[in-house]
């Protein structure tokens, strides 16, 4: 049976004609969460249990729906050992199928990496883990490099470092993230470089942390490595910092997204903080050019990645598309006021694993992170 | 309390659990119990799919335990009514 990785599959979406998904986890977990990739995906579920209770007519669901038609079938399932029974079973049949590797779980830490700029006063690649909608970058000059909103598969980025290479000098978190854990503070310490994220985040955290006061270019030691200046733009969390990059890149973080803006909800205050996030995207971001890409820390759809796989907008036509930055003030609050409250019940748990006061086993860590962020407003 | 006839399916990764019960509760005369012991938390919400998939058993219980080497086990009742 073939056997295809995450990161295969998800290129293999992209294609002219991408392969169908049979995927035969339980409704419940397939309703929750699914494979998704550039373009839309023709996908059936089939619990395997229907297999094992009922072996023809489950596999007749599956060769009605194909109907014949051309293209490859992938069975995936969550941790992808009921994918390899029911593609043995299809096997059998006639029916040849590949098996997600590791299923949801894989699916889940998968990665891309995609260059954003080769050239100018920074080198710039955007890591896509696109199971989840996590963006996170690493950012180079001459050989340093920093890295920006890692998750915690802490080897794409040391993959990416020994490949362009490049020597690490210092770890940035845009604010304490609550939808995933964050592996700046193990990537920081294994690399022996500073972690860096705004105090007023990380307040009696068991990490440490550097902080990252507004307006200040990025040093390392003495040092001003790389053409970075960091930027306080508080709402979604009151220590949301973003990070320009050149004149040209502003790291946004959960701050501003593609086609929404981070939740300002999350911490129980949502319309102060609203307000904050409002005067952010309005006051705080007004002085910089139309020009500017914004390169954001989760994409709500990986159908945002344009043709070269970036998901990026310039602050131009964000102001001009992004309908939640179109809201005035009083709308803006009461959005914010009618999302408080619909916060998935592991981000506290999250945020004390960020803040360093709780380590869990890996395995809690694949639980907690199950299925897609939920950071932006309008699409929580 | 009664000693059923028991699936051990502890470390087992689905679909080996529900591979595992199909098989024995086929065996069993109809009226008695099985009682499949697991590890695999998705085991709760698959056991509860598989047995909406038949008319010959149904679910008697679910509940959360711990084994001898304090893992906590998920163990499901099932009777075989046809």
């Amino acid at each position: 049976m073939t056997e295809l990785a995450a990161p295969d599959l998800y290129q293999r979406l992209a294609a002219e004609t991408p392969p169908r998904i049979l995927d035969v986890r339980n409704a419940e977990e397939f309703a929750r969460w699914r494979v998704e990739g550039p373009r839309p995906v023709d996908v059936l579920n089939v619990p395997y249990f229907e297999f094992v209770e009922r072996e023809e007519a489950s596999v007749r669901k599956v060769t009605d729906w194909l109907g014949g038609r051309a293209g490859d079938l992938v069975v995936v399932c969550a941790e992808g050992g009921s994918s390899v029974y029911v593609a043995e079973l299809l096997l059998a049949r006639g029916l040849a199928a590949a098996n997600l590797t590791g299923g949801m779980v894989a699916w889940g830490l998968g990665t891309t990496v995609r260059p954003v700029s080769a050239s100018g006063p920074a080198r710039l690649w955007q890591v896509l883990r696109f199971g989840r909608g996590c963006l996170s970058y690493v950012v180079a000059r001459g050989q340093d490099a920093v890295v920006v909103d890692p998750h915690r598969g802490t080897d794409v980025y040391r993959g990416l470092l020994d490949r362009e290479s490049l020597r690490l000098r210092g770890v940035f978190d845009t604010h304490l993230h609550a939808d995933h854990v964050s592996g700046g503070p193990a990537l920081a310490r294994e690399g022996g470089v500073a972690y860096h994220a705004s105090q007023r985040d990380f307040e009696g955290a068991s990490v440490p942390v550097e902080d990252l006061p507004d307006g200040q270019p990025i040093r390392i030691g003495k040092l001003d490595v790389l053409p970075i200046v960091s930027l306080s733009t508080p709402g979604h969390t009151p220590g949301s910092t973003s990070l320009l990059v050149g004149d040209g890149f502003l790291l946004t973080g959960d701050t501003l997204f593609v086609d929404d803006v981070g939740r300002p909800d999350l911490g129980g205050q949502a319309a102060a903080w609203a307000r904050d996030l409002h005067r952010t995207l309005h006051e705080r971001l007004r002085s910089l050019r139309d020009a500017v890409v914004v390169l954001p820390a989760h994409a709500s759809t990986v159908a945002l990645a344009g043709p070269l796989g970036v998901v990026a907008g310039t602050l131009g036509d964000l102001r001009q598309r992004n309908q939640a930055m179109r809201l005035d003030l009083d709308a803006f609050v009461r959005e914010a006021e009618h999302a408080a409250g619909s916060a998935p019940a592991e981000y506290a748990r999250i945020r004390a694993i960020n803040l360093g006061r709780e380590t869990p086993a890996e395995t809690e860590l694949t639980e907690l992170e199950l299925g897609k962020n939920q950071c932006a407003l309008s699409r929580r | 309390m009664a000693e059923y006839r028991t699936v051990d399916a502890r470390g087992l990764k689905c679909p080996m659990p529900i591979v595992k019960a199909k098989k024995e509760i086929d065996a069993i005369p109809v009226g008695e119990i099985l009682k499949v012991v697991a590890t695999d938390p998705g085991s709760v919400l698959d056991f509860q799919g598989w047995i909406k998939t038949s008319t010959s058993y149904e679910l008697v219980n679910q509940e959360e335990g711990q084994d001898e080497q304090g893992r906590k086990t998920f163990v499901h009742l099932l009777r075989r009514k046809a």
